[in-house]
């Protein structure tokens, strides 16, 4: 993946990816919150850190092997 | 037969005091685990900061050990609050230093004056908002100190400086949200609701008693500043845990009804034991005789027979159906007539006013129960169907009429502008006066310590405590930096070697008692060991830094005493001050009327005395009382004047007189303006209830009552003593 140059600085791409990851989290962890999935689940903590991966390690594989 | 008795009775007897015992070992072990789990999160989080920044070979790793140290709370919704403005602040504080940087290298003067600019922005920043976005702003001011001093000889650097810092803080805050939100989960929104019952209880503790205390003469003002104080913490509280992984959210609007309910509940209890004081001490027996007694009556309704879960429940039962028993003849005027007709007419006011505050007591008390029953069930039902939000049926109340405003006194921001400018600028000058090398250094502590105290209690003991821990973290340093750290082959070593004294650190942190000290010991021994990639040994330079960083923080500390809006009482006059211009600018401004903006600012303004939970003085007890008065008035004045803007009813002479007579005694006490007002309000009240008022036709009877209610309320607190203390003797 080529590098995003942002006012002559060069940035990784997975750099992006990473932060529209943490957005789309930020949707979906407040639907979970709503939705009062938190208290089903054993580890709350643990679980939101695991959908983060989870949505940037599928979109940083989307966009690098394929 | 009766020996067996005794004896079970007597293995019963022990079996209890065997489970007290065990309970008590239990509830003081507690207490040591939370402080264990403290200092567990901060040394492992520390630790794994430290050796992420030596492994991605950033500059300097003692950036990232501090931010743990700086970052970790108790718990995990404030872990992730105070992190969240870090970040923030650091990154806004190191992209003005690239920009400062890269426009004036080459000129030191205009360098320091836009500097200058950015930390009085800042430090205004700082006093405008509250908890961790204060700190936010502290952050982005210091920062640049930070990222820019230390090169001003390679001004080419400055970028990878800043990158290096900010990654550094991104390292730091990882770790520590990590570890104490995934390893040691500690969370906020399993606190509030236990914190809630026990407010909740505390409360109606405080009116039960309060029938009793009125009788005897006494007041419990302390309980009554804790109540304000709570309001405020919880607001913080509950802004801080919407960052946790909870379902805390679901009952968001919930919590904050439950806040406001529970603002507007003390307010009216203590208008009434305020009017009851002054019956008891002033007024007719016999109308002081027959309001307490329906208080008793009432403070009884509100007492559980059993003390079981379902408290609350019970409570509520009772309360509604004394309510239903319509103890207040308010509903038919001419029963009230008919038990006042021997009385003076003050008198026979003072009885109305009573019955209404009371009514209006029981009320709110039955909202506020209520709400607090509906909180418990929805926490016991973890997840209702088709149900998204718990407060949803609250939803067709304005939701912006319940944002806790805050208000600030531009003169106290003006004050610690002048502060934090001061300190930069009188280092600065030392810097260029000496040409020390090492003269950034004390800009750098005594702008971050000129700025970020400023909003604690009492800035100079915090610094003196600071610097007795910065003197008794010497020996420590020395020892680890000189003798131990070089022992450490591999960064296993290092870390084990360096577990004693952050856990030291930590613990003395953590415990009230000894924070400010164990803040100067971490901030002297991280500063001062060396942490980086390659081990440095320079005792000089090591020492120059030493004495260094106490001069910028001694400095700090002066200007602190130099500076100091309490001198005086100038300060405590403003704040007094402010709260009487809320009154004033109810009465002319015709918008943003809202009972919550004035409840929550006003205990915003004192929030300083609020949050030390005592009166320390009489200045403070003066400055409370106020806040008192001015709740009780300025509530009276908003129902009075949203009842005229929404009823469409031309203000009538009298009303408008009542306004004018408020203002003005609001912007300039005096014996006049007292005078003026007061009569201007028996003057209304006496035209309401003689029908003469020529806003008559609009009024139907019920709205006429409330009219009457909110006049004798405005009545009995004009009588407060309170408002003839004129706002000057302190």
């Amino acid at each position: 993946m080529p590098d995003v140059v942002l006012w002559g600085v060069e940035l990784p791409f997975l750099l992006v990816i990473f932060i529209v990851s943490g957005l789309m989290h930020l949707i979906v962890d407040a639907f979970f919150a709503r939705k009062g999935i938190y208290s089903q689940v054993w580890h709350p903590g643990l679980f939101r850190v695991a959908i983060f991966m989870c949505i940037f390690s599928v979109s940083g594989l989307i966009f690098y092997v394929y | 037969m009766s020996v067996n008795l005794n004896e079970s009775s007597r293995a019963n007897f022990f079996e209890g005091r065997r489970l007290r015992l065990l309970f008590r070992k239990l509830y003081r072990a507690s207490s040591y685990y939370s402080h264990a789990i403290y200092i567990a999160k901060i040394v492992l989080a520390a630790l794994m900061a430290l050796c992420l920044s030596l492994a991605f070979n950033l500059g300097s790793p003692r950036t990232a050990v501090f931010c743990v140290f700086l970052v970790m709370q108790t718990q995990t919704g404030l872990v992730f609050q105070k992190s969240y403005f870090r970040l923030l602040g650091t990154l806004a504080g190191a992209t003005v230093a690239v920009i400062l940087m890269g426009a004036f290298a080459q000129t030191p003067e205009m360098f320091f004056f836009f500097f200058a600019i950015w930390i009085a922005i800042c430090t205004a920043g700082s006093f405008i908002y509250r908890n961790f976005q204060s700190y936010g702003f502290v952050l982005a001011g210091f920062t640049v100190c930070f990222v820019a001093l230390p090169i001003t000889g390679s001004p080419e650097n400055v970028f990878d400086v800043a990158v290096n810092r900010a990654l550094e803080m991104f390292v730091g805050v990882l770790c520590a949200a990590f570890v104490s939100d995934i390893l040691f989960p500690q969370r906020m929104a399993d606190v509030i609701g236990q914190k809630l019952l026990t407010r909740f209880k505390e409360f109606s503790e405080y009116i039960r008693l309060s029938p009793m205390l009125i009788k005897n003469g006494g007041s419990n003002k302390e309980a009554l500043l804790r109540f304000s104080g709570d309001a405020l913490g919880f607001e913080a509280a509950h802004v801080n845990a919407n960052f946790e992984t909870s379902n805390l959210r679901r009952y968001s609007m919930l919590l904050k009804m439950l806040n406001h309910d529970f603002m507007s509940l003390a307010t009216s209890l203590h208008a009434l034991n305020q009017l009851l004081r002054r019956i008891h001490t002033q007024g007719n027996n016999l109308v002081f005789s027959r309001l307490i007694t329906l208080y008793d009556e009432f403070s009884v309704a509100i007492t559980p027979s059993f003390m079981r879960k379902n408290d609350i429940e019970v409570v509520l039962v009772q309360l509604q159906e004394w309510l239903r028993k319509e103890p207040f003849p308010m509903g038919s005027a001419s029963a009230l007539m008919d038990q006042s007709r021997e009385l003076s007419r003050g008198d026979a006011l003072d009885l109305e006013t009573g019955y209404e505050l009371l009514e209006s007591v029981a009320q709110d008390f039955e909202a506020y129960c209520a709400l607090q029953l509906k909180l418990i069930k929805a926490k016991e039902v973890p997840s209702i169907q088709g149900q998204d939000d718990v407060g949803l049926d609250y939803l067709d109340m304005d939701q912006k009429s319940l944002r806790f405003s805050t208000r600030t006194d531009p003169a106290l921001v003006l004050v610690a502008v002048a502060r934090g400018v001061a300190v930069l600028t009188t280092l600065a000058a030392f810097w260029v006066a000496t040409g020390w090398t090492l003269g950034y250094e004390p800009i750098l502590n005594g702008v971050a310590a000129g700025t970020l105290f400023a909003s604690l209690p009492s800035p100079v003991a915090f610094i003196k405590h600071v610097l007795i821990g910065w003197l008794i973290a010497l020996p420590i340093w020395l020892l680890w930096n000189f003798l131990l750290i070089p022992l450490a082959s591999d960064w296993i070593g290092l870390s084990l070697i360096l577990i004693p004294p952050l856990a030291l650190m930590a613990y003395l942190a953590n415990s009230p008692k000894w924070a400010a000290i164990g803040a100067g010991l971490y901030i002297s021994f991280i500063l001062h060991t060396s942490l980086e990639q390659s081990f440095v040994i320079d005792f000089p330079t090591q020492l120059e830094l030493f004495i260094a960083d106490f001069i910028g923080f001694a400095t700090a500390g002066i200007f602190y005493i130099l500076i100091d809006p309490n001198m005086g009482g100038w300060g405590r006059r403003r704040i007094v001050a402010n709260l009487r211009l809320q009154i004033a600018d109810i009465c002319t401004k015709n918008s943003k009327l809202s009972r919550e903006r004035l409840e929550s600012s006003s205990r915003d303004l004192i929030q300083k005395i609020a949050s030390q939970g005592r009166l320390a003085n009489e200045s403070d007890a003066w400055v409370f009382d106020w806040m008192l008065s001015v709740l009780e008035i300025g509530r009276a004045t908003i129902d009075l004047k949203v009842f005229f803007q929404s009823e469409g009813a031309h203000q009538s002479e009298s009303f408008l007189n009542i306004f004018h007579g408020l203002k003005s005694l609001f912007e300039k006490p005096s014996n006049a303006s007292y005078k003026d007002a007061f009569s201007a309000v028996e003057f209304a009240i006496d035209e309401i209830s003689s029908g003469n008022l020529k806003i008559q036709t609009h009024l139907e009877s019920f709205s006429k009552r409330e009219l009457l209610s909110r006049l004798h309320l405005l009545r009995s607190a004009l009588q407060n003593p309170i408002l003839l203390s004129h706002g000057g003797s302190i």
